[in-house]
């Protein structure tokens, strides 16, 4: 197979390209998506949500070469045996690179790890996880214009369809590639600049850029009803191909109308009784969870 | 003429016990499997049940499309695309 641009041998399919005109086409489209969305400008600080797999990795690149001000923050859920070797290899990235990374974790922060929490409580590990997180990388993006996440086109489909399939339009309606944009004090602006990059197209820019990471699956995440999602979805494109775009694509179309019906434009957001941060509900969900695991 | 015998023997017992397989390793699952094949990347995934919009092919340093040739004494890479959660 050719390059569509030139007549060198293509290294990836589905747009057959070689690996310079690849490079530019993934980079353009992460360009696009900064601009069609009005993710970041100029002088931005940017602060990077890392976790030290490609995703992450390849976000962290491409945007430390567009803008002079990113730095990355990574979480340590405490998962033995998953997070020591993304970690690992996140450091050598950062270093590499020259790109400042604070790691921040569940036990200094929230005095337990998940696995400690999960041994002592009946609790889905991906919510703990995700309330936790986005707890944590909201509390230390303070004093940054942006937060980015390495949230691909794959991720997004997979997003929709679940919300779709559990009938949760309120969810749905966050599935946008920025978020946070209201002016509430204390809410940092997240943007997904990879909104549109495959995962597939994330790998191979990770391989002919010599992103070395490693694959290593989260002990948990067999638990995830996500899995089954992803697996359908990567049936159907591999028959229909531009599925996963068309999703996305339909959502972006009615996300607007979604929005104003599920009144997240309406300014609802107040502060968390308990911690006082940015809380659509008199006290946050990290507050209850965090109750709720301190519990005896 | 018994050199020249024994050469020709050696030079058939590689291409018939060495050659004729080709060395993979899959990554996601950490297996290492050897495969006797000739056609193109996406006849070998097809052939190991292996979802193409999941995987890309490497050998050596070079990605593989889906429609490059493979042939016996290769030795490919076959590395997972999803997340790791």
């Amino acid at each position: 197979m050719r390059c569509q641009d030139c007549d060198r041998t293509a290294v990836f399919s589905g747009p057959a390209y070689c690996k310079e005109h690849f490079n530019s086409y993934f980079e353009s489209k992460v360009d696009d998506t900064l601009a069609r969305f009005g993710m970041a400008g100029e002088g931005d600080r940017i602060l990077v949500a890392v976790s030290g797999g490609k995703d992450s990795l390849v976000l962290l690149r491409v945007l430390s070469r567009k803008f002079p001000n990113v730095e990355a923050l990574s979480v340590d859920e405490g998962i033995a045996g998953y997070r020591e070797v993304t970690h690992e290899v996140l450091r050598s990235f950062c270093q590499e690179w020259g790109i400042t990374l604070r790691i921040v974790g569940f036990k200094e922060e929230f005095g337990k790890t998940l696995d400690v929490i999960l041994s002592e409580k009946q609790v889905k590990p991906c919510t703990v996880c995700g309330i936790f997180r986005r707890t944590l990388l909201n509390r230390h993006s303070q004093g940054y214009d942006v937060i980015a996440t390495g949230h691909n086109m794959d991720d997004t489909a997979q997003a929709i369809m679940m919300n779709l399939l559990k009938n949760s339009p309120s969810l749905l309606a966050r599935q946008g590639p920025v978020s946070g944009i209201r002016s509430v004090a204390g809410l940092t602006k997240r943007i997904k600049p990879l909104y549109y990059c495959s995962e597939k197209e994330v790998m191979a820019y990770s391989i002919l850029n010599g992103i070395v990471t490693k694959f290593i699956e989260c002990p948990n995440v067999s638990e995830a009803y996500r899995l089954k999602v992803r697996d359908q979805l990567n049936r159907i494109e591999a028959s229909r191909p531009g599925t996963k775009r068309r999703i996305v694509d339909w959502f972006i179309g009615i996300s607007g109308r979604l929005k104003e019906s599920e009144g997240k434009d309406a300014g609802r957001i107040g502060s968390c009784s308990v911690c006082g941060e940015p809380s659509a509900n008199a006290v946050c969900s990290s507050c209850k969870m965090q109750e709720f695991i301190s519990s005896p | 003429l018994f050199l020249d015998l024994f050469f020709a023997d050696v030079q058939l017992l590689n291409e018939q016990f060495l050659l004729l397989w080709m060395d993979i390793f899959i990554e996601r699952g950490d297996r290492k499997i050897r495969q006797e094949y000739n056609g193109t990347v996406d006849g070998l995934l097809r052939l190991l049940g292996i979802n193409h919009e999941e995987v890309l092919v490497v050998k050596g340093d070079t990605l593989l499309t889906e429609d490059s040739a493979l042939e016996d004494g290769d030795s490919i890479r076959i590395l997972s695309v999803v997340s790791g959660g």
